[in-house]
């Protein structure tokens, strides 16, 4: 095969946006090099930001075109791999903004942190559209690796460090779990690679033990990356160790990253063994749901509280997964989409109010709203919403899963999601009435003292904008929900193996709220870009 | 049974035993330099059973990355970091060894019976290549050139994360760190620690 | 191209006559190369020991070794028997198991790398696919014999001298696999045959040396610092770490590294002349000659010539190399430790990048003389 006719069938185009994110992330790296790392923080950020941008508008761009395999069946480029990319891209864009007073305030080098994110962002991104083997275990290992890498990033605090070793030590355990499985896949099919592939050469076989084996270690792999209870343990301590930045990725980026993987992976190459495999994602389902849910009510720490409740939004995220409808489908994805600006929104404030105060205690946060009315208005927000109350944007998302959960029939599942709402809308509530009901004199010492607000030094505007940016996708993407609606489903629809996967089940209805005279896709990817 | 295969046969047994001794050495070794050794047996073994299986190639870079790269700086690590703590014993820690035996021969037990239930597809077709290196070019450069292209930037960030996370801070803006003088508090989370539950 | 002398299947045809199976012929000539190319190489240390202690002496202008056997060559038998027959020792509170294996992990691969040095076009023990790729794996073996020698040793200098010796073998493994990949590079294969082969033909012309001279020096650096030759002998460095992992063997076990040390050192200058020098090419085309005197290149006579011919141009450059290093470790200093890693990462390992880069470039640019 010569080098032109190779090219010619590479159909190369298809990874544009993750190479725009890779050229931006050469241009930071040597940069910072040339130009000193004095001068970086003042410029890297905002070209990482305008790479991303650049690489969210190329997924745009990709929507109209008919999706094909590209890299020799490497990668796929279809709808489903699109919106998952753009969600993966947008949570980096937002923990950027986040990140730099951050980064800044802690004296630590901001060009190397934009590099490394940006690297696990480029992991994340062909995660979602990997149809092979090798790609999802190279690109999987990358997005792990530079996780690790950012989770330790504040180095001489002994909790980063703590952190970082006990995220690096599972999820080396978990990496080697999940390529066992995927040998016993490379074995059971005789040699193939390509998920497709595998798929064929496991139905004509009945090599069901093995089967279930490599099924088994498999999901132990995804679900320690989506931080499904009981591969959960590695999250509170992570989360409450690691700089706050990369806590908003790792719990927004890396998880849409694992459930695009086992969208992919489970429904792609393990059709023979669909009961099974969402047999066992039910019980993961119910025991996140209820665990996160539950334990999140005794925490004192902000971050540790918010480790717990990402626990239980990824059950409520497995709903749509495991009833394997095409609605599950659609409403899963339109909730990570949701859930990516209530909990970045969330993280931002969490932030915002570290960096003025020091400290994340959620008694600490008592009587903010005297002194801060923005931050308190931007948090509870983003606290109700997480929490599902009306009419923000996390009610439609959960309304959503749980009506094509009843659609499909599950009931227990849906009641378990509901009555976890109820107990998550309790622990939520309770900080939003530490900031705003307490009286003057019930005031915390950190919010006594607290500075002045000054959105003037290096890295506050940001800051100020990812704040807004993410308010008010919160508030209104509820209210203004169809058009993201039909987008994911556009993108669930156009994936045949999603439809195979539950052709054994009734055909589910569309959920009605579908536009068609509405040029959707157009409409809420600009909206979107433009967040 | 000709020669070149009783030979086979008894390598594969060989480097087989010697496979599982060395990692049961790794595990059950109290001292941790014998298991960091016995990991090197470990990987050396491999790398024979690799060679048994026409991956000359393989076999080598085995041998140049596992043993020559990576068990070297398991060893670094573990003689440059000479702390001698004697670590009380864990009462009843026979009950933790004995649960993770447990869990390790029930796992050893049923991948077996999986592997001797599966019906292994065959690949008769194939037959050693002349040559494993230009095969392996091949590859790389044609189904697998997206994940080998990834690696680079897997390999790029983490030689960046490593670089980052071993060198000797300066404090930004400033060239060289003040020695002697009582260090900013920098590259620290900025949320105070907990304070100990009483 | 004539292939040359094929001893295996003379060999093994010789027997075939005196009524054995071809089977059981090719069992009995498998470990007849490995045993000559033992002894060869033990025997090449004996010289390259003598050799070490001569020049030494010409360098500071003593006569060196003279009275056992004429010229003193029976020095270094003396040397080896002193060290069979010294006592076994090993300290108290070393560790047994490890200090004895110490020394043959460190041996081993070095013999082992013998297995590709070809001295003709037929003569080399297996011409395998990965060639070159086997010394350079093997080689990455060492460290850890070196790393057990001096932590079994329960001495700190000891235990000093093995982290060097390891850090230094990593550091200058890569400079060393890059100067080759560039020699690969240009031949197309990994096997060493193929690489002499494609420097053959134009006599002292077609030599890589030519298209590599900063391969050439690269390599050679790198070659010295992998011996822990002088300037780079770190490891042993007796001003500061006594002998460094040596400091507590003694008897056979010291003979090891001994005989190990200087092993390595014939290897790395053999394999200098073969990947630079044209390995058992005669500077002038052996067929041109051939022409010129009138004989048939398929004369048997001329075949048995022309394999001892390689043999001795093997060897004559593989001992020009370990001169150049024994007069090195004679003028010039040992460089200190971050010196030399400071070599090793910022400037052998850019030098090397670049080389394979530029080599990269011209073969595309010019195929015809970068094997294209």
């Amino acid at each position: 095969m010569d080098v032109a006719n190779l090219a010619s069938q590479l159909n190369a185009g298809a990874i544009l946006p993750e190479g725009a994110v890779i050229l931006t992330l050469m241009v930071v790296l040597i940069g910072e090099l040339a130009l000193g790392r004095a001068s970086a923080a003042r410029w890297t950020p905002y070209v990482a930001i305008a790479g991303l941008l650049l690489s969210v508008g190329l997924l745009c761009l990709q929507w109209d075109l008919t999706p094909t395999l590209s890299f020799l069946g490497s990668f796929n480029a279809d709808k489903l791999s699109i919106v998952l990319r753009s969600i993966i891209a947008l949570s980096t864009l937002v923990t950027i903004l986040m990140s730099i007073r951050y980064v800044e305030q802690a004296g630590s080098s901001i060009g190397e942190f934009m590099t490394i994110l940006l690297s696990a962002t480029v992991g994340g991104m062909f995660l979602c559209g990997a149809e092979e083997l090798t790609m999802i275990f190279v690109s999987l290992e990358t997005l792990s690796i530079a996780s690790y890498l950012l989770t330790g990033y504040m180095k001489r605090d002994p909790r980063s460090n703590e952190a970082a070793l006990k995220y690096l030590l599972i999820g080396a355990a978990s990496s080697a779990v999940f390529l066992y499985g995927l040998s016993l896949l490379y074995g059971l099919s005789g040699g193939e690679t390509h998920l497709s592939a595998i798929a064929n050469a496991l139905a004509q076989g009945t090599n069901h033990l093995g089967l279930l084996i490599a099924l088994v270690f498999v999901i132990a792999g995804i679900s320690f990356k989506i931080a499904a209870v009981p591969f959960h343990q590695w999250t509170p301590d992570v989360y409450e160790g690691a700089p706050t930045p990369v806590v908003a990725f790792l719990s927004v980026g890396s998880k849409a990253a694992g459930f695009a993987l086992a969208i992919r992976l489970l429904t792609q190459a393990f059709p023979a063994v669909v009961e099974q495999w969402q047999f066992i994602f039910t019980a993961l389902a119910i025991l996140s749901m209820v665990l996160g849910n539950v334990v999140a009510i005794a925490q004192t720490s902000m971050k540790r509280m918010l480790a717990y409740s990402s626990i239980g939004q990824a059950g409520f995220v497995m709903i749509g997964f495991v009833i394997g409808t095409e609605a599950g489908y659609a409403s899963m994805i339109f909730y990570l989409l949701i859930y990516l600006f209530m909990n970045l929104g969330a993280f931002t404030c969490i932030i915002l109010f570290a960096l003025r105060t020091g400290t994340d205690q959620i008694s600490e946060y008592a009587g903010l709203y005297q002194k801060d009315p923005l931050l308190t208005l931007a948090l509870s927000l983003c606290l109700l919403s997480l929490g599902g109350i009306p009419p923000l944007a996390g009610f439609f998302g959960k309304i959503y899963l749980f009506w094509a959960g009843w659609q499909a029939g599950a009931y227990g599942l849906v009641i378990l999601g509901l009555v976890t709402s109820v107990i998550s809308i309790y622990y939520y509530i309770r900080v939003v009435k530490m900031m705003v009901v307490k009286e003057p004199q019930e005031m915390s010492d950190v919010v006594l003292n607290y500075p002045a607000i000054n959105w003037t030094p290096l890295g506050m505007r940001p800051l100020q904008v990812g704040l807004f940016v993410t308010l008010i996708a919160t508030s209104i993407a509820g209210i203004l929900s169809n058009p993201l609606f039909t987008l994911v489903n556009n993108a669930v629809v156009e994936v045949p193996h999603l439809q195979t996967a539950n052709a054994a089940k009734t055909p589910m209805a569309i959920l009605p709220t579908t536009t068609p005279e509405l040029p959707a896709p157009l409409v809420s990817n600009s909206d979107s870009t433009a967040l | 049974m000709t020669l070149a295969d009783g030979v086979q046969l008894v390598s594969t047994l060989i480097l087989a035993a010697m496979v599982i001794g060395a990692a049961l050495g790794v595990v059950l070794f109290d001292n941790i330099v014998y298991s960091a050794f016995t990991l090197g047996g470990v990987f050396i073994s491999i790398a024979g059973l690799y060679i048994l299986m026409n991956a000359d190639f393989v076999s080598a870079a085995q041998v140049l990355i596992y043993v020559g790269a990576v068990n070297v700086l398991i060893l670094f690590a573990i003689m440059l970091v000479n702390k001698q703590e004697v670590y009380s014993p864990v009462p009843r820690r026979w009950i933790r060894k004995l649960s993770a035996a447990l869990v390790s021969a029930g796992l050893f037990g049923l991948l077996t019976v999986m592997l001797l239930q599966t019906e292994w597809l065959p690949n008769a077709a194939q037959t050693a290549p002349d040559s494993t290196v230009i095969l392996i070019g091949e590859h790389f450069f044609s189904d697998y050139l997206l994940p080998f292209e990834l690696a680079s930037i897997l390999l790029l960030m983490a030689l960046v994360g490593a670089v980052v996370i071993a060198r000797r801070e300066s404090i930004v803006g400033e060239d060289t760190a003040i020695v002697g003088e009582q260090p900013a508090p920098v590259l620290e989370l900025p949320e105070r620690p907990r304070e100990p539950v009483a | 191209m004539n292939s040359g002398i094929d001893l295996q299947q003379k060999f093994i045809d010789t027997l075939s006559d005196l009524g054995l199976s071809a089977g059981v012929a090719k069992a009995i000539w498998i470990p007849l190369p490995m045993v000559l190319m033992i002894f060869g190489a033990t025997v090449g240390v004996l010289v390259s020991v003598w050799l070490e202690r001569k020049i030494s002496a010409a360098a500071q202008q003593r006569i060196g070794p003279e009275y056992i056997g004429p010229l003193g060559i029976l020095a270094p038998v003396a040397d080896g028997i002193k060290l069979v027959f010294k006592e076994d020792v090993v300290p108290a509170n070393a560790d047994p198991w490890l200090f004895t294996l110490g020394p043959v992990i460190v041996v081993i691969p070095v013999f082992l790398s013998y297995l590709i040095v070809p001295f003709g076009q037929n003569l080399v023990i297996t011409d395998l696919g990965i060639g070159i790729f086997l010394w350079i794996a093997l080689s990455s073996i060492a460290p850890i014999g070196l790393l057990m020698a001096g932590y079994a040793s329960n001495n700190k200098y000891s235990l000093l001298g093995g982290l060097r010796a390891a850090a230094q073998s990593i550091s200058y493994e890569i400079p060393l696999a890059l100067a080759v990949l560039a020699v690969v590079m240009m031949s197309n294969s990994l096997s060493t045959v193929d690489i002499v082969d494609q420097q053959s033909g134009y006599g002292i012309l077609g030599w890589n040396v030519w298209r590599q001279p900063a391969g050439l020096l690269l390599f050679w650096i790198a070659a010295l610092a992998e011996c822990e030759r002088m300037p780079f002998d770190l490891p042993e460095a007796e001003e500061e770490l006594v002998a460094g992992y040596q400091t507590e063997y003694a008897g056979m076990k010291f003979a090891l590294f001994y005989l190990g040390s200087y092993v390595n050192l014939v290897l790395s200058a053999l394999l200098v002349a073969v990947l630079y020098f044209g390995g058992w090419d005669f500077p002038i085309p052996i067929e041109l000659l051939a022409s010129w005197i009138g004989v048939s290149p398929n004369n048997p006579v001329l075949e048995v010539v022309i394999a001892g011919l390689g043999i001795v141009m093997t060897l004559l450059k593989a001992y020009f190399f370990l001169f150049l290093a024994i007069l090195l470790r004679w003028t010039v200093p040992r460089v200190r430790i971050d010196q030399l890693l400071d070599l090793g990462w910022k400037f052998l390992l850019p030098i090397g990048l670049v080389n394979l880069l530029l080599t990269a470039g011209l073969k595309l640019a010019f195929p015809v003389a970068f094997g294209g």
